[in-house]
């Protein structure tokens, strides 16, 4: 029995373990880094990969800069190079190589900004390079900083650099908070960052000026504290956040003292059965309160894993690796088949049988190994690069997703290089090929506009047609992925039941229908 | 031992093979003998298990070589009559990787293949690609893949066809040498002539189906020598002067006396022809041709 075997096996080590093997998990490891770099530049064209809070003032002449820079996840760099630039002929007024938390005294910067922001605002660009990436923002002058009225000696002047704006659907505009309307001492700015829908897990980064320190003979103690709430009914305003009702006896935690200028980046685990965080602000024996939504904000993960399943990230590689496995369909079974090669294997002790079925595990086993080292270095790339991946639930779906696809699509290979010669092999096979990957978007694009629906019905096709694509798998995967993360809502045409049952029906079917041809096909050329 | 027991294989509608029986014994050179698209090639390629026959078959050492393929197929050698191999590989290596079947370890299947390959004369061309070796070498090669296992049955197929004629007798010496070793081998040849002096038996096929088997004695039987005499006249005392040699056959108009199978020398024919007045032009001793015996075989059948 062992003595039987040993060919198959042998058989099977001889069509896995071969040179274009390893090619391919090179291939698909430098796919998966790739497609990792790629779905990062999708993600930040979205989102800016590091932003900085950042204020000049200046006082007694003295010109203080000081600010943090921190990346997409809230967490400060290392190292960052600021540039004051000129936009209007791009010179550079100011430059400096600064920490995540930096101070800098320079006379010089207060110069340039007084001449250049004063009077028209906003015309300093300020460029932040880091290693991950670049990011443009804009001086604005804080203009309506009380001065005299109520603080007479209050006499600094304040720039603040605010952090780069968001798009709506990411974040909110940075609001002004805390400001006391009564008794303005501190001003705070905020921005926060929600880095998992699920965990609630967030970044709350956090400007707050004590305004009152250079009011003499005034030092109230300053606290911030937190809590949450869950607001009746959400209606975003004009700034991203509407009218919340706080009740009174709501609890908070203390999330600091506020001294004197202060930048602060605090973790938090925001609740996720409620839908605003409540910030006080607490001086002497009065406090005002803010309260931020954070029901509509995009989680960091969901703006990666849209990014990671874009046409722009792994749809790229679904798109374009199939072909991988069309050439090893060939090398394994089309070709040796042709010349006539596999009928003098076949006189060793081995059944056609045994060749079919070893040739197409080594392809399976191939799918499953290089998927995985996609996926792996898909994974470490994002890490290397943003710090941030999916969770457990995606990566498993995401690749079985993978290696669903490239197995269906293997296994139609498969059948064409055990029935048909493999000079039409080629041909019929890209064919297929453009069918089912570039052509497939303009035959559901037709469906829809003759069977009814137009443009609208175009992404119920998509799930709807998705079965008759050996693609199945990985459409489905991703859109699962996608609906995990809410970046899109729920198809009714989607069935993922019906999804599963056509992967293993493109791959069992064409198979057996391969086996069924090769079991009678004239071996000899 | 190699059974084929009631073998018949159509392509299509054109029946190739129609129950096709015979034996191959231990210790027995058989040939298989057949006109150009007489079935033989497809005997042999079922017979190896590498076509599947409708109906019958292969026995090899008893084992099926339709249902227990695996254990069958390390009992049979097989030369085809035009291997294929793997173009680009080198000899070696792929001797390597063929043998990785028969579970040789790499390194045991290098030494046994440098030994193997030697001994079919191809020792000069280890490392030479498949695609860069001749018809003969090509030839030699899959002998040496067969030997793997050393198994005992083996089927050559056309295998002096095309060989010259050192490698002729080659394998002619390798086929006595197998006879005197037990083991069953198979000559397949579209020319009687190629396989006599070698076959204990022959098995002729013509149009998918075996119409004889004759042992190669028969056969010579068939192959008589004729005394063919020229002589100055030919009258009715002649026949009654020879008729005690031989079967007499004469030829009037062309004053030619045929003996077939004299039964004594021709110089004493000659002698007693003389000796009674006759003037000898001529003598000379031909043969029936095996390829006449063949056609005649053949020409029953119809
Ligand atoms: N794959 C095939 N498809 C169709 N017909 C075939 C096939 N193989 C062989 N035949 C036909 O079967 C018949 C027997 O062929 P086969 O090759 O066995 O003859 P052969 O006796 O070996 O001839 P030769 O002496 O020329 O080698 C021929 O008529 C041939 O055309
Ligand atoms: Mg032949």
């Amino acid at each position: 029995m062992i003595e039987s075997l040993t060919p198959i096996l042998y058989d099977f080590k001889r069509s896995f373990l071969r040179l274009s093997t390893l090619l391919f998990l090179i291939l698909f490891t430098i796919g998966g880094i790739g497609t990792s770099y790629l779905s990062y530049n999708a993600m930040i064209t979205q989102y800016p990969p590091v932003n900085m809070m950042a204020l000049v003032y200046e006082e007694n002449n003295t010109c203080v800069f000081m600010g943090i820079v921190y990346d997409m996840k809230g967490e400060l760099v290392d190292r960052a190079n600021i540039k004051f630039n000129n936009p209007v002929n791009d010179s550079v007024l100011a430059d400096y190589n600064v920490n995540g938390n930096f101070t800098i005294n320079d006379k010089g910067l207060c110069k340039v900004l007084k001449k250049y922001v004063n009077e028209e605002k906003y015309s300093v660009e300020v460029k932040i390079s880091t290693s991950m990436g670049e990011s443009t923002l804009y001086i604005r002058p804080i203009e309506q900083l009380p001065q005299t009225n109520f603080w007479p000696l209050a006499t600094r002047a304040y720039i603040t650099i605010l952090t780069k704006k968001l798009p709506k659907t990411i974040s909110p505009f940075p609001s002004n908070i805390g400001v006391p309307s009564e008794i303005p001492v501190a001003i705070v700015w905020d921005q926060l960052i929600l880095l998992s829908k699920s965990s609630g897990e967030a970044k709350l980064v956090l400007m707050a000026l004590n305004i009152t320190n250079s009011v003499n003979n005034y030092k109230p103690r300053f606290t911030i504290e937190y809590s949450f709430i869950k607001s009746e009914s959400f209606t975003p305003g004009m700034f991203g956040f509407g009218e919340v009702k706080v009740p009174e006896n709501l609890s908070y935690n203390l999330l600091d003292e506020l001294r004197n200028e202060y930048f602060g980046v605090y973790s938090l685990r925001l609740d996720v059965n409620k839908t605003d965080l409540v910030l006080r602000f607490k001086y002497d024996n009065s406090s005002s309160i803010q309260t931020i939504n954070y029901e509509l904000l995009f989680p960091i993960e969901a703006i990666y894993a849209g990014a990671l399943s874009s046409t722009a990230g792994l749809g790229l590689f679904v798109q374009f690796f199939p072909i991988v496995f069309l050439y090893l369909a060939y090398s394994l079974m089309a070709k040796p088949r042709s010349i006539g090669a596999l009928e003098f294997i076949l006189a060793r002790p081995v059944t056609r049988w045994d060749i079919y079925l070893t040739r197409y595990l080594a392809g399976i086993l191939t799918a499953f190994i290089t998927t995985a080292a996609l996926v792996l270095s898909v994974y470490f790339g994002n890490i290397l690069l943003l710090g941030t991946t999916l969770d457990t639930y995606s990566w498993i779906l995401l690749y079985f997703g993978i290696v669903g696809s490239l197995i269906a699509f293997y296994s139609l290979f498969y059948l064409l290089a055990s029935s048909i010669r493999s000079s039409a092999y080629l041909a019929i096979g890209i064919m297929f090929y453009l069918l089912f990957t570039l052509f497939w978007n303009i035959i559901i694009l037709i469906f829809a506009l003759t069977i009814g629906g137009g443009f609208a019905a175009y992404t119920e096709y998509t799930y709807l047609l998705a079965y008759f694509n050996p693609k199945c798998s990985a459409t489905y995967s991703n859109y699962y992925i996608n609906l995990h993360y809410e970046i899109i809502k729920e198809v009714p045409t989607a069935n993922p039941l019906l999804a599963v049952i056509s992967t293993i029906l493109w791959i069992i079917g064409t198979f057996i229908l391969g086996y069924c041809i090769f079991r009678r096909i004239n071996l000899s050329s | 031992m190699i059974e084929i027991k009631g073998v018949s294989k159509r392509f299509g509608d054109f029946l190739a093979l129609d129950n096709v029986s015979f034996n191959i014994r231990n210790g027995e050179i058989v040939g298989y003998v057949g006109l150009n698209g007489a079935g033989k090639t497809t005997t042999i390629r079922i017979a190896v298990g590498v076509l599947q026959p409708d109906q019958g078959d292969v026995l090899i050492n008893g084992y099926s070589i339709v249902h227990d393929k695996r254990r069958a197929s390390r009992y049979i050698g097989w030369v085809p009559e035009q291997p294929i191999f793997e173009p680009d590989a080198k000899a070696l290596d792929y001797f390597v990787y063929l043998a990785g079947y028969y579970g040789y370890s790499a390194s045991e299947a290098r030494s046994l293949g440098k030994k193997l390959l030697e001994e079919v004369g191809l020792g000069n061309a280890l490392y030479k690609k498949l695609k860069e070796y001749s018809q003969g070498m090509k030839k030699r090669f899959a002998l040496a893949v067969s030997m793997i296992n050393n198994p005992d049955n083996y089927l050559f197929d056309e295998v002096l066809n095309g060989l010259d004629p050192q490698g002729i007798a080659f394998f002619r010496d390798l086929a006595v040498k197998f006879r005197k070793e037990g083991y069953a081998v198979l000559f397949s040849s579209h020319i009687l002539s190629e396989v006599e002096n070698i076959a204990d038996r022959v098995v002729f096929i013509h149009k998918g189906r075996i119409i004889r088997e004759m042992n190669i004695e028969e056969i010579r039987a068939l192959i008589k020598p004729i005394l063919k005499i020229k002589v100055d006249r030919v009258d009715d005392r002649i026949k009654a002067i020879l008729d005690k040699y031989g079967i007499i056959n004469i030829k009037a108009r062309e004053k030619i006396v045929l003996i077939e199978e004299p039964s004594t020398d021709s110089s004493e024919i000659v002698g007693v022809l003389v000796k009674n007045g006759y003037r000898v032009e001529e003598v000379s001793m031909v043969k029936s041709s095996l390829e006449k015996v063949f056609f005649k075989i053949i020409g029953e059948e119809r």
